[in-house]
């Protein structure tokens, strides 16, 4: 039944970004420069610098996000057989590979973690209590009291953990969040991610010389099991990384939340990204149809995030169980309740209007407009999500020190990026359904 | 894709393999090499034939017995009370309840493929819509009869709606049983709606074929006036797409708004913030897992193997093993934090699930929910009617239990020890559930004898020659070049 070896169709324009790599770097090395030198700059007021490891795993949160979105997207493109995604496929490829960067990206995380100025309950110091505000962690065996209020110098967590009966204090909990415990999963994570974003690149990229159409149904044959991998993978990083910055605090739908942002900050960098190419003349094949297209899914997941947050906040609030109401009420003091609020207008209102008609959607300026709005609402989200934890000093961001962190791992990001896209063509030349997505339309 | 047979409905012409992996060619939707007139006629002529099938007179008879049980058993329970049924402290909620979130569940499928999965341009959904879009309404008006039956006093039922009255009663808008009130209509009407709007270019198909007075004028008035024209597709493609937009959020929100009936609460085991989606991808495996069982009998009895191929059972069954993938996804995560919330009372409602006297019931459900849907990982078996036929009863089965597991087990061990009790169904229950298996048949059979199961001209819109895009046909590889659509795109200002 397989067909031929595939061909190339003629009318594919420019697709190498290799001309473009001296002005990436250029711009990419800028990027570093400002964003590092921001980062000193904030460093000189000693408030900001207690906030700097949250930060910068908002900013690390963010790319991650980022990159697993751009995993997903590959393998459940895939997994659905689409013809429309062939032109976008190779540079969401690209931005997945990013997962092998993500490990060195960790690092602080991990060195933050150790030093308890992150997760509570993975410090390594976390029985010494006392200077990094993690007195409360639950690996600490002199806090054992079964159903003792921990952390009386917190207020926040006072109100909330005073109901008693949940035990953090487990034995199986405690070693589940302990350092070598969550270090060791991220790390299996990322070689997993590693594995499977390494897979679908690599032979997607060997069909660019062979042709052969076999690859694309062996890929299609591992994205099922594979997705269910990615699934499990992605929301039990996203309890690790962020539920866990509160160890007493959990909610079962977290880990669609988590996905959701990633899926969504991706949609808008693959926009971006196509955008940038084709100002530089490259990838022209992603017309209008494809960008509709990238829109709509853009706009179903600002819908789908708006869905599964207010879901997990009114299922909360409804409850009104103060071991799970803490959490929202930390996000409604010390100024955060207009970034709350801010996020229902900023990360749903806004882009649902923006978004809802054809016409901004098949326009790349308004559309890459849309895109970096998403993008700036999602970081939000994610600080939302990281910083008013007690261990991050619970006061609204710096944007100074956002703004140098962003940009440092944005540039090694980019720089990556360029970097697995370097040598390889930007479309699929010649996959099985190429003609398919070149001939795409939108009724 | 060789088209060996000539185009004629009614000789069974054999069946064409569709279902192959060459990524390079799609397969076609419609089998046996029909055109336009053999699909008009396939359809038609199920509606036109004089007499149905002997077997649909058999499952006719049969369900009309089980309409006429929920009958009497609807009877003796306004005429006596609640007190029939296996309700009692502390399980308020027994088998009407897991019975309306059951039917609800199965409604899920028709809209999901009439709207989402066309938002998605999956085109092979138009051979399934019709059918699974009436599946949809009969099961939603099944679900619909037990919140109605279960308040006691029937008569005043209409006080769920909020009625302005003289006694300035309201329902409590902060209910989310309320929520569920307009939830579940707003759903039927869109539904209704949406399949009606399908039904009409078809209506006006069966009109105008119509062999007697009586069907012309019939057909004719439900048609409402379709003639065809340029304007009215236009319209109606504006209209469907409107529609479709429409009734994508309402298919998750139905399931969402049931899921929150439970969710709102603090009971262990109901009060758990993944609910929401994890109803919603629950609710589209019962019904894709109904559709299926339905569909495979009945293309088989009216010979619509050409329209209802094997590649759309396939491909139903992908979809069963990916919800079913969800659903177990979505057991484990609750499993795994009520172990890491170190919260005793998550962990004792769970593992009392699984291994307390509704043990049996859990491992039901997983076996039926979790397991059996595994078998679709191999093409051989997913591919085959009777397995999947009898895999997708087994997952109808599992989804029930997974409701009976989720309200009566959390209800029958809630935080007052004193008042634990086992809870049992009475008679009434076991017959009236097995009477709105009746309603739900009859309603079904009857749209198979009078309504075109198949949508007619949808079906004609995913014929090959319709997208030459597309790469249905494997000849014309690489000829690309040439093609009005394949030049560069050029971007809009």
């Amino acid at each position: 039944m397989a067909s031929a070896t595939m061909t190339a169709p003629a009318q594919l324009g420019a697709r190498r970004i290799d001309d473009l790599l001296p002005r990436i770097n250029r711009g990419v090395q800028m990027a570093f420069v400002v964003g590092a030198l921001l980062t000193l700059l904030s460093f000189v007021v000693p408030a900001f610098r207690e906030r700097v490891w949250a930060t910068y795993l908002a900013a690390f949160t963010f790319y991650l996000g980022i990159t697993l979105g751009g995993l997903f997207f590959v393998v459940l493109q895939h997994l659905v057989r689409a013809g429309w995604s062939v032109v976008v496929r190779r540079v969401a490829e690209g931005i997945a590979l990013n997962t092998k960067l993500l490990p060195v990206l960790f690092i602080p995380v991990a060195v933050g973690t150790y030093q308890g100025h992150l997760h509570p309950a993975a410090a390594a110091h976390a029985d010494h209590g006392g200077g990094h505000g993690a007195a409360h962690a639950p690996a600490d065996p002199g806090h054992a009291a079964p159903g003792g209020a921990p952390a009386p110098a917190d207020p926040a967590h006072g109100a909330g953990h005073g109901g008693g009966h949940h035990a953090p204090h487990a034995p199986l909990k405690a070693k589940w969040l302990s350092f070598p415990w969550f270090l060791g999963r991220m790390l299996l994570f990322f070689a997993i991610w590693y594995g499977i974003a390494s897979y679908f690149y690599g032979s997607s990229v060997a069909q660019d010389q062979d042709g052969d159409p076999a690859r694309t149904s062996r890929m299609t044959w591992w994205a099922a099991p594979l997705m269910i991998v990615f699934a499990l993978t992605c929301s039990l990083a996203g309890f690790d990384l962020l539920m866990a910055l509160d160890p007493y605090w959990y909610s079962t739908m977290f880990g669609v939340y988590f996905f959701a942002g990633c899926f969504l900050s991706f949609m808008a960098t693959l926009i971006i990204a196509f955008y940038v190419l084709r100002r530089h003349g490259l990838a022209w094949e992603v017309g209008p149809e494809h960008y509709h297209d990238m829109g709509k899914f853009m706009f179903a997941f600002v819908v789908f995030w708006a869905y599964i947050a207010y879901s997990q906040f009114m299922l909360i609030w409804y409850g009104n169980i103060p071991e799970e109401t803490v959490w929202y009420l930390r996000r409604m003091e010390h100024g955060w309740l207009l970034v709350s609020a801010w996020l229902i207008v900023g990360h749903f209102v806004i882009p649902f209007l923006a978004l809802l008609s054809r016409f901004p959607k098949r326009r790349p300026e308004l559309l890459v407009a849309g895109s970096a709005w998403v993008l700036f609402v999602h970081y939000i989200d994610l600080q939302w999500l990281i910083l008013p934890q007690p261990e991050a000093a619970r006061a609204v961001p710096v944007p100074l020190l956002d703004l140098g962190l962003l940009l440092v791992l944005g540039a090694v990001y980019v720089r990556s990026t360029a970097a697995n896209l370097t040598g390889v063509s930007l479309i699929p030349e010649r996959d099985p359904r190429l003609r398919d997505s070149l001939a795409h339309e939108n009724f | 894709m060789s088209a060996t047979t000539a185009p004629a409905a009614h000789d069974a012409p054999a069946i064409d393999s569709n279902t192959w992996d060459d990524p390079a060619r799609r397969a076609p939707l419609v089998t046996g090499g029909l055109g336009f007139r053999g699909i008009t006629d396939g359809v038609c002529g199920v509606v036109e034939a004089p007499q149905p099938p002997r077997a649909w007179f058999v499952a006719f008879g049969a369900s009309l017995v089980f309409l006429a049980i929920l009958g009497l058993m609807l009877g003796y329970l306004i005429i006596t009370g609640v007190g029939v049924w296996g309700n009692k402290s502390p399980v308020f909620w027994g088998w009407p309840i897991v019975n309306f979130v059951f039917w609800v569940g199965i409604g899920h499928a028709g809209t999901l493929i009439s709207a989402i999965l066309y938002l998605f341009r999956q085109k092979w959904r138009t051979g399934i819509n019709r059918a699974a879009e009436a599946m949809t309404i009969f099961a939603v008006i099944c679900a619909g009869l037990y919140p109605g039956v279960h308040i006691g006093r029937v008569w005043a039922a209409y006080y769920l709606f909020p009625l302005p009255n003289q006694m300035d009663m309201w329902p409590q808008f902060r209910s989310p049983l309320m929520w569920d009130v307009f939830a579940v209509n707003t759903y039927l009407t869109v539904s209704a709606l949406f399949w009606y709007m399908g039904l009409v270019p078809d209506l006006a198909t069966l009109r105008d074929r119509a062999p007697t007075r009586l069907r012309q004028v019939l057909y004719g008035f439900f048609a409402l006036g379709w003639r065809g024209s340029n304007r009215h597709w236009h319209r109606y493609e504006r209209a469907y797409l409107i529609l479709a937009a429409l009734a994508t959020p309402l298919v998750l929100s139905v399931h969402s708004v049931v899921s929150f009936d439970f969710a709102t609460s603090q009971i262990p085991g109901w009060h758990t913030t993944i609910f929401p989606p994890y109803f919603v991808a629950g609710a589209i495996f019962s019904g894709f897992a109904m559709v299926v069982t339905l569909l495979v009998p009945a293309r088989k009895l009216f010979g619509l193997e050409h329209f209802i191929t094997m590649r759309h059972l396939e491909n139903m069954n992908k979809i069963i093993l990916t919800t079913g993938c969800m659903v177990g996804l979505a057991y484990g995560t609750e499993f795994f934090i009520a172990a890491y919330s170190g919260n005793p009372l998550e962990q004792f409602a769970f593992l009392a699930r699984a291994r307390a006297h509704f043990g049996w019931a859990y491992l039901s459900m997983i076996f039926c929910n979790v397991v059996v849907p595994q078998l679709f990982w191999f093409k051989k078996l997913r591919t085959n009617v009777w397995v999947m036929f009898v895999a997708c009863i087994f997952v109808n089965i599992g989804m029930w239990f997974e409701r009976f597991v989720i309200i009566v087990t959390s209800l029958t061990a809630d935080f007052l020890p004193a008042a634990w009790d086992y809870y049992t169904p009475t008679w009434v229950d076991i017959l009236t559930f097995a009477g709105t298996f009746g309603l739900f048949m009859t309603l079904f059979l009857l749209f198979c004898r009078f309504l075109p199961m198949i949508a007619i001209s949808e079906v004609k819109g995913v014929l090959p020659h319709e997208h030459p895009d597309l790469g249905f046909h494997h000849d014309d590889h690489g000829a690309g070049a040439g093609h009005g659509h394949a030049k560069p795109a050029e971007v809009t200002p």
